[in-house]
């Protein structure tokens, strides 16, 4: 509980953006929707295999800053310190229980109730078998934990997960073993994104929204994991997680299949999306319809603007940025503005100038903020299951997205239009 | 005997005139095998995956409800149609459409018939074959002259009539195949042996106005019985020793066990069946459905069926294996190594195998 306390101390919001830090690295609240299905898409782009490197490595890069950066802000000394502290910290994320250097062994690591496998267990386990691990997020965090703690080089540690709980054994296991270095990134961490410059924009109704928002974020200040280090929240499982861990896993990947199935680009970029709008969905809705909702926004009525505004406080108070209504017209037509995404953030930084919107989650996430606002019967309070999603797509989605403006290219704000299709093609490619 | 397919579904028609439709439907996958309808249907594929769930949902239900007890058949009823759920083997289930008009007892025995005689036509194909079933080509003068046939090579009607597989699957005197001679067949399905004998003698049927299950089955099951056997044995099956045949199965006279009487309409039938000349079908334009549907339509049918988030299945096997979903979309043009490709997509997304595809 004192590591908790302590961690929190270094929690912030960075003003303007409406971004999350902790020890000023950029972080998100993302469910387990989402998360296994964008790193599903990963692996259906890389395979299986290459995939949980590309995790693990961005894992790795991405949890390195937060420790190091933590464990400094807190002056922890010594191995065993620094160890413990970084085994709470991973729980305290919600990610699961994880003990490093197990049986003295410190090329060992050992992981229970880990995010990323029992929820796909939870989510999948019944239909479907599982041959290759899940937790290359935690593979990477252990990673970094392990350079850090032991003063080794940045990226010099490689850690692979052998059994698994989706493969049927009680615990996950990690051998760490060190590597060559690998090269180097360019960070994204505060100053990084403050380098980007920030146009000050408000939405429709923002009063609204940011109360809402404020409210919101103070409700989940007060969010802590299970002592099995599990985020449970609205009835769904969250995590937090530097945001450079999606965004590089993703980009990465999205290079790679540029590069060797060009034709295969803008399908994955529709699975990107599809995670988002997934995640999106799930989390916003289960949120909207949660008794803390009603407490502080009261009863829904499930009127479109009212759940627009409900959505943009959501995406402020998860550290997704400032989402800010532009116009809405129900039935046609949504513009969200964003002043920065944390995509396009790091895609500035590290991927250069885009000739086309980057920003994928927020495309996605758009678009379930329609669907949100449309087609669900909120004051009959349908329960939001899977089967109820996969109705909702059966037909495809009668929304198309476009990011007609994006900081990625040059822009000052991130926009997104979100329009109807009106019998236009309605599959999910978009 | 020699007799065509449409007119093989026209007996099946006319031995049960309140048989709509029949739909034989692999489990517990509920993919489609096979169809026939009397009238044009074109959600074949859907009627079949829900008929197929119904007969799970009810065996599921009674063993819930008295143990283990096995489901000998279900039957549906409802304003205008019957329905019978029958189970053919342990992977395989059949469903007959019938008119609500037809007595249930009727009904019940007509379906059982045709179900024992597809249950056999698969225990053929799928048992080990014993001396009692395979003979050895006798030395006639008719078929002396017989290559050695491929006997799983014969893909269709057409291909069976070229030089290519020889003449001893077609008719001697060029005319439509004989009996027992499955009317289509692709290169990797198992099929009974095209070598008879002997040509069966034109012996024409004696009229009768009774219900002949034995050759209304007969019938049906030659439409059925390539898709039961390749749907039982997969794609890779044992092949025969070249100079070994299978008997045909004598065609019986009718027999008076299952004989109904008095719900048909006799005087056509009495016309359908004159032995004088080729008998009229009562339904002459009887749409042959598409008889095979390709390996990579089944493939995506089951991954359709069984992959988490349906609505992104599509593209995800398209990121997977790189082609175009408005290709995997109409998946009669891939090639084998594509369709090789979605295989290994959906073993690796379902961790296991499509079962018999």
């Amino acid at each position: 509980m004192a590591d908790l306390a302590r961690i929190a101390e270094h929690r912030t919001t960075l003003s303007g953006y409406d971004f999350e830090l902790l020890a000023d690295v950029p972080i998100v609240y993302h469910c387990h929707h989402f998360n296994l299905f964008w790193d599903q898409t990963i692996d259906d782009a890389l395979g299986a295999q290459l995939g949980a490197v590309v995790r693990t490595r961005a894992a790795r890069e991405a949890f390195y800053d937060v420790i190091a950066r933590l464990l400094d802000l807190l002056a922890v000394e010594g191995e065993k310190e620094q160890r413990a502290l970084a085994e709470a910290l991973f729980a305290t994320l919600g990610h699961g229980t994880l003990r490093m250097g197990v049986g003295g062994n410190s090329g060992l690591a050992e992981g229970t109730h880990l995010h990323h496998g029992t929820c796909w267990r939870e989510k999948y386990g019944e239909r479907m078998y599982r041959r290759r691990p899940a937790d290359a997020v935690t593979a990477g965090y252990a990673a970094a934990a392990m350079e850090v703690v032991h003063g080794l080089p940045r990226e010099s540690v490689d850690a692979t997960e052998e059994p698994c709980v989706v493969l049927d054994v009680p615990n996950c296991r990690f051998a760490l073993r060190p590597m060559d270095q690998a090269p180097l990134m360019r960070p994204v961490l505060r100053e990084h994104v403050e380098r980007t410059r920030l146009e000050p924009i408000s939405s429709v109704d923002e009063t609204a929204v940011a109360v809402l928002a404020e409210r919101l974020r103070n409700h989940a200040s007060k969010l802590f994991a299970d002592p099995d280090g599990r985020l449970r929240a609205f009835g769904l499982y969250f995590a937090l997680t530097p945001a450079t861990y999606y965004n590089r896993a993703a980009y990465d990947a999205l290079r790679h299949v540029a590069r060797i199935a060009p034709q295969s680009v803008r399908v994955m970029k529709a699975l990107l999306r599809e995670a988002a709008h997934v995640g999106t969905f799930n989390a916003f809705g289960h949120i909207l319809m949660s008794p803390q909702w009603e407490t502080q926004g009261g009863p829904l009525r499930g009127e479109v603007e009212e759940i627009v505004i409900g959505a943009c406080a959501i995406g402020r108070a998860m550290g997704l940025g400032r989402w800010c209504i532009e116009e809405i017209v129900p039935h046609q037509r949504l513009v969200l503005r964003v002043p920065a995404t944390y995509e396009s953030c790091y895609y500035v930084h590290r991927e250069g100038r885009a000739t086309e919107g980057a920003c994928y989650f927020m495309q996605g996430a758009a678009l379930a903020t329609m669907q949100l606002a449309h087609r669900v019967p909120w004051t009959s309070r349908p329960s939001l299951s899977g089967d109820f999603y996969d109705r909702l797509l059966e037909g495809g989605l009668p929304w198309r997205v476009e990011e007609t403006r994006c900081v990625s290219k040059g822009d000052l704000v991130c926009e997104l239009v979100v329009s109807s299709t009106e019998g236009a093609n309605r599959r999910l490619t978009l | 005997m020699a007799t065509s397919a449409r007119e093989d579904l026209g007996r099946v028609a006319l031995g049960a005139p309140a048989l709509k439709e029949v739909f034989i439907v692999s489990i517990p996958d509920c993919l489609l095998i096979k169809s026939w309808a009397r009238a044009g249907r074109t959600n074949e594929e859907e009627t079949a995956v829900q008929l197929g769930s119904v007969f799970r949902a009810s065996v599921t239900a009674l063993t819930t409800a008295v143990g283990s007890e096995a489901v000998e058949g279900v039957t549906v009823e409802a304003r205008d149609t019957l329905i019978r759920l029958e189970q053919v083997t342990t992977g395989m289930m059949a469903a007959f459409v019938f008119e609500r008009s037809a007595p249930l007892g009727l009904m019940r025995v007509q379906a059982r018939q045709l179900r024992d005689h597809i249950r056999g036509s698969v225990e053929q194909f799928t048992k080990p074959m014993d001396t009692g079933t395979v003979k050895r080509v006798p030395a006639s003068s008719a078929d002396r002259a017989m290559p050695a046939a491929p006997r799983f090579s014969s893909p269709s009607t057409e291909e069976r009539a070229t030089p290519r597989f020889g003449p001893t699957v077609s008719d001697p005197t060029g005319e439509t195949p004989p009996l027992g001679v499955p009317r289509v067949r692709r290169p990797t399905q198992p099929a009974p042996t095209p070598i008879f004998e002997a040509p069966p003698p034109r012996v024409p049927p004696p009229p009768s106005t009774t219900f002949d299950s034995k050759r209304a089955a007969d019938a049906f099951t030659r439409e059925v019985t390539p898709f039961v056997a390749e749907a039982t044995m997969g794609p890779d099956p044992t092949p025969l020793p070249g100079d070994l045949t299978i008997t045909p199965q004598p065609v019986e006279s009718p027999s008076s066990e299952g004989e109904i009487t008095g719900r048909f309409d006799r005087t056509e039938l009495d016309e359908a069946l004159k032995p004088a000349s080729p008998p009229p079908s009562p339904i002459p334009d009887v749409p042959t459905r598409p008889v095979a549907r390709p390996r990579a339509t089944r493939l995506l049918d089951f991954f359709r069926r069984y992959a988490p988030d349906p609505h992104a299945a599509l593209l995800r096997l398209s990121l997977r294996t790189g082609i175009p979903v408005d290709l995997l979309e109409a998946p009669d043009a891939l090639d084998d190594a594509q369709v090789d490709a979605i295989a290994d997509s959906i073993r690796d997304i379902l961790g296991q195998d499509p079962v018999g595809i």
